[in-house]
C-alpha cells in the first residue's frame, strides 16, 4: 500500500521525534510540530541556531558530513529548548536525493534523550544508595562476579578480616575470604560443574582467617547469584562473633565454676579414700616394724607412695578442668602426633606383652588442631586401653590399634581400639562422669572427663563402642570443614609440637 | 573358739589392704572382693560372719549388694558394716539414719563408718556386733 501525500504529512507532524529538513546552507526548509514546539524553531532559521542557539555551524557538523558522504550519520548531541533548558538528543541524518542523484537537502531526525538521562541518573542514585548500604553495613559483605573475581569488599569486611578493599578487589583467591566449602562450591558452580540444587549457606557459625592469620569466629551466610538459572556470581555476608564469643566464654567459665562446686563432694570422696590408703600404709609400716616383717613395711611404703601420687594426679586433673584453657589451634600432621604418643607407650606395652599397632590414614595431610589438647586425650585413651588389656586375664594375645581417619565431610577422627576387658552397659553410661572410676586404686575418675572437655572445646565429640570381654573402641571426631586451608608456606612444612 | 571370718569389699586395693591388716591384727580371719559382683560370689563361697561393705563401687554398688543380701533368706542374717567416703559436702559426718531411710536399707546395716577410718571405732563396732550375736543367737 502506498501512502498518500497527506498521510505522509500526518506522520511527519506527529511522529514522537524532532524532524527538520535543511538545505546546503543549513537553513531549515521544513520542520515538524514537535521540533518547533520544543525548540521554538522556525522554517528559515539556520539549524545550528534552532538546535543549539549557536551563531555558526557546529564544529563537528553532521549535516555537512552527510552532504559530503551521501550517507546516513548518527550522533548524540546536546541542545537548548525554547525555554533555554539543556536537552540531550540522539540525531540521525540522511541525505535526500533529487532526480539527478544530487543532494539538495538533508533530513534530521532526533530522539529526545531527556527521559533516558533522567532514568540513568536515577539508576546511578539508586546504585549509590545500594553502595552506601553495602559499605556501611555492620556485616562484612564480599561479592564476586561470574569470572570469580572479588567485586565487592565492604568496610566491615576490611575491618573484620584486616585486608584493604584495594588488595581484595579483583582477587580470585576466594579461599582467602570465604569458608573452604563455600569457595569450593562457588568455583564448581562458575565452572558449570555444580549440581542442580546448590545448597544455600544460611547463618552458619564458622571461622574465617584474617590477613594476619588469626581465626575469626563469624556467622556466615552465602549464596550463589543467578540470572535465568546460570550463575553470575556469589555473595557472602558475615557477622563478627568475637564480642559474642567473649560473652559465651564468660558464661562457660561461670558454669564451670558452678560444676566445680558441685563436684567438691566427689573430690572429697576421692580424697577420703586416699587418706584411708595413706593411713593403711602407715599402719602396715608400724605393724611390719613391730613384727620385724620387712615385706609388710615395704608394702606400707608402696601404699603411701601410691596414694601421694594419686592425690597429686587428682589435683592436677582437677585444676586442668577448673582452669579455663583456650585451645591453641595450629596446623599439624595428626599422624605424626599419633605416632609420637604411640612411641611413648611402646616400651610399657612391650613389657606387658601388648601389641601396639598404628593404622594411619596416609592421605590425611594436615589438620587444624590443638596438639597439646589432643596429646592429653590420646595419652588418656591409650593408658586406659593398656589398663583394659592388663585387667583382662582371659585372652592370650592383647592388641591396641591406633587409627587416624579423614571423613568425607573433611572431619577427622582418632581411634583407640583394644581387645581388653571391655565394659558393661552400666559402666559405659557413667564413663564420662566426673569421679567415676572402675580402676579402684588406679584412677582419679577424671581422665575421660577431662578428655571429653578438651574435645568439646575443640568443637569435637568423643564416642565409645564396647562389649564386655571383647574390648573397647574410643573415637574422637573433630570437624574440619569450617577452617580455611593452611597458608601455602605452612602446608608443606612439618610442625613440631 | 574358731576365729570369725570377715569379708572386706572395696574397689580401692589400698583400703582393702588396710582393713584386712587391721582386722587380722585383731585376730579375725579375712577375705576380700573388689566390687559388688565379686562380693556376692565371695559371700556365697566363703560364708563370712560379717561383711565390711564400701558403697561407691563400679559394676554393682554397695547399696545394691546390700539389698540383695537382705532379700536372700540365706544371707540376710549376715551382719554388714557399711564403710564409705560418701557424704554430703555440707555435713562433715554423713547422716546415716536419713541415708538408710532414703535408700530403704531395711533392716538397717548393723554398723556404719566413714572414711577416713577411725581404727578404734571400727574394732569397737565389729566387736559389739559379735557380742550381741553371742547373747542373742540367731
Amino acid at each position: 500500500m502506498e501512502l498518500g501525500r497527506e498521510e505522509y504529512q500526518v506522520l511527519f507532524e506527529n511522529v514522537p521525534a524532532f524532524i527538520a529538513v535543511v538545505d546546503r546552507n543549513y537553513i531549515i526548509v521544513q520542520a515538524n510540530r514537535n521540533f518547533k514546539k520544543t525548540f521554538g524553531a522556525e522554517v528559515g532559521q539556520p539549524c545550528y541556531w534552532a538546535y543549539k542557539g549557536l551563531l555558526e555551524k557546529c564544529p563537528k557538523c553532521l549535516v555537512e558530513k552527510t552532504f559530503g558522504q551521501g550517507k546516513q550519520q548518527v550522533s548524540e548531541e546536546s541542545g537548548r529548548t525554547r525555554k533555554g533548558e539543556a536537552i540531550p538528543y540522539l540525531v540521525y541524518t540522511a541525505p535526500i536525493f533529487d532526480k539527478k542523484g544530487k543532494i539538495p537537502y538533508v533530513i534530521e531526525m532526533s530522539v529526545d534523550l531527556r527521559e533516558k538521562k533522567r532514568l540513568e541518573g536515577e539508576l546511578r542514585a539508586s546504585q549509590d544508595f545500594l553502595n552506601n548500604l553495602i559499605e556501611n553495613s555492620i556485616d562484612g559483605i564480599i561479592a564476586i562476579n561470574a569470572s570469580g573475581k572479588v567485586i565487592v569488599f565492604n568496610r566491615s569486611a576490611e575491618q573484620i578480616l584486616g585486608y584493604q578493599a584495594s588488595e581484595a578487589l579483583g582477587s580470585q583467591k576466594l579461599e582467602k575470604f570465604f569458608p573452604r566449602n563455600f569457595s569450593k562450591k562457588i568455583s564448581e558452580a562458575l565452572e558449570g560443574k555444580e549440581e542442580k540444587s546448590l545448597p544455600q549457606w544460611v547463618a552458619q557459625e564458622t571461622y574465617l582467617r584474617s590477613r594476619k592469620g588469626e581465626r575469626i569466629p563469624v556467622r556466615f551466610s552465602g549464596r550463589m547469584l543467578r540470572q535465568e538459572n546460570s550463575p553470575v556470581g556469589a555473595v557472602g555476608f558475615f557477622q563478627d562473633l568475637r564480642p559474642l564469643k567473649g560473652l559465651e566464654r564468660e558464661k562457660l567459665q561461670a558454669e564451670r565454676l558452678a560444676a566445680v562446686g558441685q563436684t567438691l563432694a566427689g573430690l572429697a570422696h576421692g580424697i577420703k579414700n586416699m587418706i584411708t590408703g595413706l593411713e593403711g600404709g602407715v599402719f602396715a609400716i608400724k605393724k611390719g616394724e613391730k613384727e620385724q616383717e620387712h615385706s609388710l613395711q615395704q608394702k606400707g611404703l608402696e601404699m603411701i607412695e601410691r596414694n601421694v601420687e594419686k592425690i597429686s594426679t587428682l589435683l592436677k586433673d582437677f585444676l586442668s578442668y577448673s582452669k579455663e584453657r583456650v585451645p591453641e589451634l595450629q596446623w599439624i600432621r595428626p599422624n605424626e602426633l599419633l605416632e609420637a604418643v604411640c612411641t611413648l607407650f611402646q616400651e610399657k606395652a612391650r613389657q606387658s606383652q601388648i601389641q601396639l599397632a598404628l593404622e594411619t590414614d596416609s592421605k590425611l595431610g594436615v589438620a587444624f588442631l590443638d596438639p597439646k589438647g589432643i596429646d592429653v586425650c590420646l595419652t588418656n585413651l591409650l593408658s586406659n586401653a593398656l589398663d583394659a588389656c592388663l585387667a583382662d586375664p582371659e585372652k592370650e594375645h592383647h592388641q591396641i590399634i591406633l587409627r587416624t581417619r579423614r571423613h568425607e565431610d573433611e572431619s577427622l577422627s582418632f581411634e583407640v581400639a583394644d581387645n581388653g576387658i571391655g565394659m558393661t552397659e552400666e559402666v559405659r553410661k557413667k564413663l564420662f562422669t566426673c569421679f567415676f572410676s572402675t580402676k579402684g586404686g588406679g584412677g582419679t575418675g577424671l581422665g575421660l572427663f577431662v578428655t571429653q572437655k578438651i574435645i568439646q572445646e575443640m568443637g569435637g565429640s568423643i564416642s565409645v563402642e564396647t562389649e564386655p570381654k571383647r574390648g573397647s573402641l574410643f573415637r574422637i571426631t573433630i570437624p574440619q570443614e569450617e577452617y580455611p586451608p593452611p597458608p601455602e608456606d605452612e602446608s608443606t612444612s612439618s610442625q613440631s609440637y | 573358739m574358731s576365729s570369725k571370718k570377715i569379708l572386706v569389699i572395696d574397689d580401692e586395693p589400698d583400703v582393702v589392704t588396710f582393713l584386712t591388716l587391721l582386722l587380722e591384727e585383731e585376730g579375725y580371719e579375712t577375705c576380700a572382693a573388689k566390687d559388688g559382683v565379686e562380693g556376692m560370689e565371695m559371700i556365697r563361697k566363703e560364708c563370712p560372719d560379717l561383711v565390711c561393705l564400701d558403697l561407691m563401687m563400679p559394676e554393682k554398688t554397695g547399696v545394691k549388694l546390700f539389698h540383695e543380701m537382705r532379700k536372700d533368706p540365706d544371707l540376710k542374717k549376715i551382719p554388714v558394716v557399711m564403710i564409705t567416703a560418701f557424704g554430703p559436702p555440707l555435713y562433715p559426718r554423713i547422716d546415716f539414719k536419713r541415708f538408710i531411710h532414703q535408700r530403704a536399707l531395711i533392716p538397717p546395716p548393723e554398723g556404719y563408718l566413714e572414711k577416713p577410718i577411725d581404727r578404734e571405732a571400727l574394732v569397737k563396732v565389729i566387736a559389739r556386733i559379735f557380742e550381741r550375736e553371742a547373747i542373742q543367737p540367731s
